[in-house]
């Protein structure tokens, strides 16, 4: 391409993009956003979460009227696919959902094996190879690469178990009907709050922490609305906005590193 | 011929084996095909059941949502006005699960008195159950529509009872919708809650949500009429049961749709999956029907391994059946080779009996085979290779050569149907033997070219040697043993060609006759002139040279030819052979019996007629006898005669 072309794009991003920048969403109509039950994400047994948090912000920043609901992930997905929802929350992206789905990043984190103590293995690769052993997931779930690795491996021998949410899989694991489940930091007050805690093991998988965002539906937001949004999410970035909803569920550092990624 | 009749009788069961197990493994390929398919649809609707039924009792929690939006907005709702709200919602065969819905008002112990006061004006009965003294009291108000089926009453306080005052505290915590364990054990009754807030005021904190409570909005439900509203059955839902919590049990069973399962019938495929419903887990158990694998592609792999068991039994009866053909050909090919090799050493031995060689041509490897017979016949052992054609020609009398090869040709060109030869063929110790050759091409290419011949070699050594005898009595005088008069003139006519194919030749003719031979016939009989006639015929032998030629022309005449001679030489010649004859004397029974002979001579170098000649030679003699016999004369040229 030629360069003086290239500048000119360049200049003319740089301008759309601040005045963009610069413009609230547009929302002549309510919009929709639902939450999923998921630790300090959002609670349904309090009402109260990170997401709940980061809901108010939007509707506030924006001034759109937002019909906030709670719906399981999978459903999440499939109606952001269709365009009947506008947003969710804390989303993580493949290609598949790129095809549907826009994001705003907000904050990043590693995926971790919760698995029981007492199964006699010691590492993923041979929790991955005994049969005798099932994991616990959540349907509409995508993680790291690893832990994709994982599930996608135990599904084709019939070895996951599914749950709408992450409260049936705590029981299970407790009631050792599944040997292991993949949390995520947000998970952790809770495992620490239940009497599962002695029992199990937390372990890493070897993969970079993973972005996660603002779920735009494509089909009901046009590209420059999902820009708008965009800024506004990266506006409550940079005000430090996010950091400080992250620090009242986390301890500083955790929170830091989670919100500056 | 163990290892023959082992492939016989093994590949047949080869071919079934392999066949059998082919058709296994593509039966068992396509059974995992079917299975995972199975499975794959199997999942499917297990998460279209999964969804239909929390988006049922999502359907369910709005409806009292619209309670709680009732309340927002009036604050206080009149039974009247409740039983309107109700009746307006039309819970028909599409809320078919909810029984009732009804709401449960709090009344702190200091107003409990006016309530009752109050609800009592509406119904005498009225009461708080059960009694006795609480901080507060959460009795159900509303409940339409009123009936039997309904397992609560107006009045009574919920909130005393653990597990519905669990799910209340709940609903009244977040704000949403909660949900009781089974209630009644008998029918799995459930009961779902929904906070009510005082109008106006906020329930976005816990705190708020705590404090402006005023009751909750409540549904009886039914999971067995919930389940039966959910639209249609599908493999999924046809053996499904919903458990309360994580743990699969009696106790713990909301719902059984596989009632009249037996233990004995085994699912082929199970899944659970855990569903979160308005505070609650619930296990969904869900099995694939009994015989499931008919309706799905089993059919396509019992089919498969029909058809393939079918195919291998035919497969191995095929095999079976062009063996075994194929042995019986190659028995008959052994039974008419052997025939045909008999024919042949028939055929062989008849021609060897009979005296003849056989030979047989190879033509386009060059190979000439002999028969055992014509090998001795030429004194040769030949390997297996035989003889190459100019190896055998080598062998033919080069006189014989020319005439061989064209007659050859003329037969492989076909031209001639057969060929027929005699030469002289040399055996293998140098001699020359007289045979006769006789062949056929027996096999030719399309365009004609002739591949193969064979035929015979007949000794004619025999019959050659009496030709020869014959040829020589033919051409012999019997009595003398010189050549008769015929071959003489034949010889006369060979020389005189001579002459005039080369010039500058000279020939002599001598004509002799015996004298006054009649008078030693008469005198001594025809015995003694015979023995004279042979007396001189030796003596002319006697003195004649290789080249020269003799022959007895008449009774008592001879003729001689001397080539190259002039007429000085003949003329000696036949003053020699004349004084010989004086000379020596015929003795016959102690007898001396002269004998004297008349000779003409003629001479010629240039091309003159055998007759004319003679007639010089004649006519020289005929001037010897004139002059008194028992001398010679030689012709002129002209005629004229000179005496010795």
């Amino acid at each position: 391409m030629h360069r003086p072309l290239l500048y000119v794009l360049f200049w003319a991003f740089f301008v759309a993009s601040r005045a963009i920048a610069g413009e609230v969403p547009s929302c002549p109509h309510p919009l929709t956003l639902a939450l999923h039950d998921h630790g300090l994400l959002y609670s349904a047994e309090t009402g109260e979460g990170i997401d709940k948090d980061i809901a108010d912000e939007l509707i506030r920043r924006s001034g759109c009227k937002m019909t906030v609901s709670l719906l399981p992930r999978a459903r999440i997905w499939q109606l952001i696919e269709s365009g009947a929802l506008d947003f969710s929350l804390s989303g993580i992206t493949n290609e598949e959902r790129d095809r549907f789905a826009g994001f705003a990043w907000y904050f990043s984190n590693k995926y971790y094996l919760l698995v029981r103590n007492n199964i006699g293995v010691q590492k993923l690769a041979d929790f991955k190879s005994n049969d005798n052993l099932q994991l616990g997931a959540i349907r509409g779930f995508r993680y790291s690469r690893n832990a994709n690795q994982l599930v996608d491996k135990l599904q084709a021998e019939h070895r996951i178990t599914y749950s709408t949410g992450l409260g049936p899989l705590y029981k299970l694991l407790a009631a050792n009907q599944i040997q292991g489940m993949i949390i995520e930091p947000f998970d952790y007050p809770a495992l620490e709050a239940k009497s599962i805690n002695s029992q199990t093991t937390i372990w890493e998988f070897e993969d970079e922490a993973i972005p996660h965002g603002l779920i735009m539906s494509k089909r009901s937001l046009s590209l420059v609305e999902q820009e708008k949004w965009r800024a506004l999410v990266n506006g409550m970035r940079n005000d430090g906005t996010v950091l400080r909803i992250f620090e009242k569920y986390f301890k500083p550092e955790l929170a830091r590193a989670m919100v500056n990624f | 011929m163990i290892f023959l009749v082992l492939r016989h009788r093994l590949i047949p069961w080869l071919v079934l084996a392999i066949s059998l197990v082919t058709t296994f493994a593509l039966w068992h390929h396509e059974r995992d095909i079917a299975l995972r398919d199975l499975r794959g649809n199997f999942d499917f609707q297990v998460r279209e059941t999964t969804a239909r039924i929390e988006q049922k009792m999502a359907a369910y929690a709005q409806q009292l949502r619209g309670i709680q939006g009732l309340y927002a907005a009036t604050g206080s709702v009149s039974k009247a006005d409740f039983q309107a709200y109700v009746d307006a919602l039309q819970l028909g065969s599409d809320f078919y699960g909810i029984q009732s819905i009804g709401v449960a008002m709090i009344v702190p112990q200091a107003e409990k008195a006016a309530h009752v006061a109050n609800q009592r004006r509406i119904s005498a009965t009225y009461t708080i159950v059960p009694g006795g003294d609480r901080p507060f009291y959460a009795p159900i108000v509303q409940l339409e529509p009123a009936s039997s089926r309904n397992f609560q009453e107006v009045g009574f306080d919920p909130y005393t009872d653990p597990e519905r005052r669990a799910a209340m505290e709940l609903a009244r915590d977040s704000g949403n919708s909660a949900l009781t364990g089974k209630i009644k054990q008998s029918d799995a009754a459930l009961l779902l809650y929904f906070p009510l807030y005082k109008k106006g005021s906020s329930h976005e904190t816990l705190h708020d949500r705590r404090a402006n409570l005023i009751g909750w909005a409540f549904a009886q439900l039914r999971l067995k009429e919930l389940m039966a509203s959910l639209y249609g059955e599908n493999n999924a839902t046809a053996d499904l049961r919903i458990f309360d919590g994580v743990e699969a049990n009696e106790q713990t069973m909301l719902f059984d749709a596989g009632k009249n399962r037996t233990s004995r019938d085994k699912a082929l495929i199970e899944s659970t999956e855990y569903i979160e419903i308005s505070g609650r887990t619930w296990a969904l158990t869900m099995r694939s029907p009994v015989g499931l694998e008919a309706r799905y592609g089993n059919n396509k792999s019992q089919l498969i391994a029909l058809a393939g068991i079918g195919m291998s039994l035919l497969l191995a009866a095929l095999s079976w059946q062009l063996l075994a053909g194929h042995s019986r050909a190659v028995a008959l090919a052994n039974e008419m080779t052997a025939e045909l090799r008999e024919s042949e050493a028939r055929w062989k031995y008849a021609l060897e009996g009979a005296g003849d060689g056989v030979w047989d041509w190879d033509i386009e490897r060059d190979q000439i085979s002999l028969s055992p017979h014509m090998q001795s016949m030429l004194d040769l052992h030949l390997d297996d290779h035989g003889l190459t054609l100019e190896g055998f020609f080598q062998r033919i009398h080069p006189d014989d050569l020319p005439q061989t090869k064209s007659s050859l040709e003329n037969c492989l060109a076909g031209q001639t149907l057969s060929y027929a030869n005699e030469f002289r063929i040399q055996r293998n110790n140098g001699d020359w033997k007289w045979v006769l050759s006789r062949g056929k091409v027996i096999n030719r290419t399309p365009d004609g070219t002739a591949l193969r011949m064979i035929g015979t070699l007949s000794d004619i050594a025999a019959r050659k040697r009496m030709e020869e005898e014959l040829r020589q009595l033919s051409i012999t005088d019997t009595l003398t043993g010189l050549p008769n008069r015929r071959y003489f003139l034949a010889k006369l006519d060979g020389e005189i060609s001579r002459m005039h194919r080369l010039k500058g030749q000279r020939l002599a003719v001598l004509m002799l006759d015996l004298d006054h031979f009649k008078w030693i016939n008469d005198q001594f009989g025809h015995a003694t002139g015979d023995a004279v006639l042979q007396h001189f015929a030796m003596m002319i032998r006697n003195e004649t040279r290789q080249i020269d030629s003799a022959g007895r022309v008449g009774g008592e005449e001879f003729a001689l030819l001397l080539p190259g001679a002039n007429g000085d030489a003949a003329l000696a010649f036949a003053e020699r052979l004349r004084l010989k004859t004086t000379q020596i004397p015929f003795i016959h029974e102690g007898k001396v019996i002269p004998v004297t002979v008349s000779i003409g001579v003629a001479v010629t170098d240039s091309p003159e007629t055998a007759n004319s000649l003679l007639a010089r030679a004649d006519k020289a003699l005929y001037q010897a006898k004139e002059n008194g016999r028992n001398q010679a004369v030689l012709a002129s040229d002209d005629g004229a005669s000179y005496i010795n």
